[in-house]
């Protein structure tokens, strides 16, 4: 019982992060149908400039507001440098160009930094433990549950009650009437970079002190699983995001818990697997499947 | 004796359709076969007298270079067969080699040598060693099946809803096969040792370059103008009307999906051998970041273009690898020339290729479509006007029973919200039925559900007494239903002849019947003029007569015309509604039209059903409908 619960903790924590990707990647494929590989430079710049301001002799409180500014900024960057010129381009050609993104940045940091992987000092509470009823948290996952809360609900409050988050909704169901009806896309657009990079932020935050890791790949494996999560609720579906992110971070504390050890390192391979097995039975993910679209 | 008779005529129908298509190899479907292999053989002989100039006595370093380049582009032409044709975004290529990779090496390598690497293989792979060519075979034939069970889930995804959740399962292929090779160190190597052939027993000499390179051009190029790689281009343009017109896009995404494997599999297996190693960094993310950009820089619907592409990106990452070696002072510049400056220009290239020119250098441009050539081969011929003087069309394959498109108690609901609710429709052939009410009243949704792309509640569809139900689009638009849609849904990038061929096709014509029922409705919908442009650079007027010359080439029973003359003045109207009156009593069918302009149905129409909420309201006809005032109550709100 006591396992099942601080597995269930364990996996609330790791999927909290992956649903704060996962909402990002979902509210820009909303805005302008772009899956968003290049979600996790914003993880990758962060690692970098945390690794300088810590190697300069900042603290963690310093350190926390400025990954989550960093991470907007290149969020906002990146769509006014690349995203913005293929706008109205298809699938493929959208895909390719985050992936374009990612490699460029992965490999300017190769170039200007290093190749291997630079590190710096956790906060001194990061592995510390919390009794509660008995039964051992870890500090980590319970500030994680408590922020990932916290911003999803400022999340949802911007998207349903603020102006910007009305526009960008509008123009998530439907860009062309929202931009005829003077909604500025331009605007809109950033606005959803914006917020999809401060949810980034707040997730690399988190993800930085469990790591304390720069390196040029930092924000693949991430992205990758928030792009995951973001499908298995349905690509579009802001809740789908939470609870496919939710999910994905429940299977994968139960495989690094379960499996043999032997293929311990597969846990990536094996979860993108099980994904592709259910994209074969359900495409579109694991919440009802929606009318058909009207030719 | 009626159940029986239907499959038997039609049996026969089918058989003599067969012979008279296999009656000798069609002049059309000879010339592409011609015009292919010298394109390939041009191609060929190009980079083959580009490497020979540039190796010329230079040296080993520039015949290795060259040799790689052979074997890239081996990979990258593989890899335009599934990308180019499907338009899928395939990340799983790569994956796919490091399966034919790894299995090669583990089959190739001499047992002594083996016993030292991985001693511990388990089904007796350790033991085993087979000549290089029969381990090339085995590679391929393994990974073929891989890509088999991979390829059930791509179609399935990759048809029924955009490209990403197929492209998700690519992505799937190339970490599972990494992490597999990292980790199951057993068979492997593992993640440092990998397999390494004997040093002095890795390929010697080009030779097997140059016949992969070689095959690959002439698989790919004889794929591209194969019906299915024709099929599967439209399908790349519209899946929805691919499927309604007769086109089953998972086969054709299938077929292209095991030859580009194949292709991939076989430059995987000669990049070991050539390299004489395996390990899993070399097929991972930098080698799909390489591949993918050489294609993405000439150009992905084009076999040229991946071949353009491949040569310079070879050239610009050899060039960029020179100046930043280390043996090389790089003075002033030294900000940027340093290691990592390689992948840097690799993401800028595909970046800026993607920004700019998303098409590539050669967007599907060949070398055979270059003017000289062009003539010497004959290819597309500019059309000439048909001249057909035969009277209407014999009935086309199918068990007829009776003449009539049959739609009983259909019942459809969006989200609990009745669309559709017991709406029945019954049309014989040779006459012309619209289908009027208010917007919403669940008039395309009647036709969707006669097409099978919305799920229906309840209810029968049937044509000439077959029955529909069940059935998915394409084989419903093959037993005799075709359509056209509100808004428009062109194969875009497809020129105008080819919208109409591709449809022909699918309907099991030859290529010389296809051209010239293709040569036929392009006339008779006015569009010589403009035949060999791409349909996205027509006129809104001309768009909508290629839809029509589109959906009847396939000379169906039916024909389900969505809207045909919405955005249209009047004058162009009435010439619309003689076009419909032409080609229905050219092929004989049957029609139902959707529209809202009353004159029009007036003016086109026998008979009119009119809905509204879902429900026929009223049925009769024309002058019937006029003065029906159930009908005027739901038009005016009287």
């Amino acid at each position: 019982m006591t396992e099942v619960v601080q597995q269930l903790v364990d996996g609330l924590g790791r999927g909290g992060e992956y649903a704060l990707i996962a909402l990002g990647v979902g509210l820009i494929f909303g805005v302008m149908h772009l899956v968003n590989f290049a979600h996790g430079e914003m993880i990758t710049v962060s690692a970098y400039v945390s690794y300088g301001l810590a190697l300069a002799g900042a603290s963690w409180w310093i350190l926390v507001p400025t990954i989550v500014l960093t991470a907007v900024l290149t969020s906002v960057l990146v769509e006014f440098v690349a995203f913005r010129w293929v706008r109205s381009s298809s699938d493929f050609t959208m895909l390719l160009t985050s992936f374009g993104v990612h490699f460029v940045v992965q490999a300017a940091f190769v170039m200007f930094v290093s190749a291997s992987s630079r590190h710096f000092d956790r906060p001194g509470w990061i592995t510390s433990t919390v009794s509660l009823a008995g039964i051992r948290f870890e500090v980590v996952d319970l500030a994680i549950i408590a922020a990932t809360s916290v911003s999803l609900i400022f999340a949802v409050w911007v998207l349903q009650r603020t102006v910007y988050g009305m526009a960008i909704r509008a123009a998530a169901e439907d860009f062309d009437t929202a931009q005829l009806l003077g909604i500025r896309p331009n605007q809109v657009i950033r606005a959803a970079f914006a917020l999809a990079g401060l949810l980034a932020g707040i997730a690399a935050v988190f993800f930085l002190m469990r790591t304390g890791r720069a390196a040029p790949s930092a924000g693949l494996i991430p992205m990758l699983k928030g792009v995951l999560a973001a499908l298995i609720g349905g690509l579009g579906r802001l809740q789908g995001a939470v609870i496919g992110g939710l999910l994905l971070g429940l299977v994968e504390i139960l495989l690094v818990s379960y499996l043999p050890d032997d293929i311990d390192g597969m846990v990536n391979g094996i979860i993108f697997v099980l994904v592709a097995v259910l994209f074969i039975f359900r495409p579109s993910g694991i919440l009802k499947v929606g009318p058909a679209q009207r030719p | 004796m009626n159940a029986a008779s239907p499959s038997q005529s039609q049996r026969r129908q089918t058989r003599t359709l067969r012979a008279t298509r296999f009656n000798g190899v069609s002049r059309v479907g000879r010339d592409r076969v011609i015009a292919d292999l010298v394109s390939a053989a041009l191609l060929f002989a190009a980079v083959s007298l580009l490497g020979l100039g540039y190796v010329a006595g230079e040296g080993a370093a520039r015949e290795s270079l060259f040799t790689t380049l052979l074997i890239n582009a081996t990979v990258v032409v593989g890899l335009q067969v599934f990308l180019g044709n499907t338009g899928i975004l395939s990340f799983g290529h790569v994956g796919f080699g490091a399966v034919a990779g790894y299995t090669f090496a583990i089959l190739a390598v001499d047992v002594e040598w083996k016993q030292r690497l991985i001693g511990d293989a388990p089904f007796g792979a350790a033991d085993l060693s087979v000549p290089p060519l029969a381990a090339i075979t085995a590679a391929i034939a393994l990974t073929l099946v891989v890509a088999a069970v991979v390829g059930l889930g791509i179609v399935r995804s990759g048809a029924a809803r955009g490209d990403i959740a197929a492209t998700v399962i690519t992505l799937a292929v190339l970490f599972a096969a990494y992490e597999i090779a990292i980790n199951w160190t057993e068979i492997t190597g593992g993640n440092r040792a990998g397999i390494s052939f004997r040093p002095g027993t890795a390929m010697l000499g080009r030779s097997y370059a140059y016949v992969g390179f070689a095959l690959a051009l002439v698989v790919a190029q004889l794929y591209r103008s194969s019906r299915s790689g024709r099929l599967a281009r439209a399908a790349r343009e519209d899946d929805l009307a691919a499927r309604t017109l007769g086109i089953n896009p998972a086969r054709h995404q299938m077929s292209a999906l095991l030859l580009s494997v194949g292709l991939v599999a076989l430059g995987a297996c000669l990049r070991v051998w050539l390299t004489g190693t395996v390990s899993p960094e070399r097929f991972f993310i930098d080698y799909t970041l390489l591949t993918l950009t050489m294609l993405v820089v000439g150009g992905r619907s084009s076999v040229t273009g991946a071949v353009v592409g491949s040569v310079i990106v070879t050239a610009l990452v050899e060039f960029t690898r020179t100046i930043s070696g280390p043996e090389l002072d790089p003075g002033p510049f030294d900000i940027v020339i340093r290691p990592g400056l390689t992948d840097v220009c690799l993401g800028l290239a595909m970046l800026g290729f993607m920004i700019l020119r998303p098409n590539g250098l050669l967007h599907d441009r060949e070398i055979a479509d270059l003017p000289i050539l062009r003539r010497l081969l004959q290819r597309d011929p500019v059309p000439s006007p048909f001249h057909d003087t035969s009277g209407p069309r014999a009935t086309p394959a199918g068990a007829i029973n009776d003449n009539q498109l049959k739609l009983t108690d259909m019942s459809v609901e969006f989200d609990g919200l009745a669309v559709l609710s017991q709406a029945h429709l019954s049309v014989d052939r040779g006459r012309i039925c619209g289908l009027i009410g208010p917007n919403g009243a669940g008039k395309t949704t009647m036709l969707n559900a006669l097409n099978g792309i919305v799920p229906v509640l309840e209810g029968r569809a049937a044509v000439c007494g077959r029955a529909l139900d069940g059935l998915p689009s394409y084989k419903r638009a093959r037993a005799g239903v075709s359509r056209t849609f509100q808004n428009l849904r062109l194969f875009d990038d497809l020129t105008v002849r080819e919208n109409v061929e591709v449809v022909a096709l699918a309907h099991g014509a030859s290529r010389s019947e296809a051209r010239q029922n293709a040569a036929e409705m392009i006339e008779l919908n006015q569009l010589i003029d403009v035949a060999l442009r791409r349909a996205k650079d027509l006129d809104y007027g001309a768009s909508k007569r290629l839809e029509l010359a589109r959906a009847a080439v396939s000379q169906p029973l039916f024909l389900l015309l969505d809207e045909p003359t919405a955005g249209f003045t009047e004058p162009e109207s009435r010439l619309i509604v003689q076009q419909i009156r032409a080609i229905a009593e050219r092929i004989g069918c049957g029609v139902v039209v959707i529209d809202h302009d009353l004159a029009f149905i007036t003016s086109i129409c026998d008979e009119v059903y009119c809905l509204d909420q879902g429900s026929v309201i009223a049925h009769g006809s024309v002058s019937e409908i006029r003065s029906n005032p159930v009908v005027r109550a739901a038009y005016t709100g009287e």
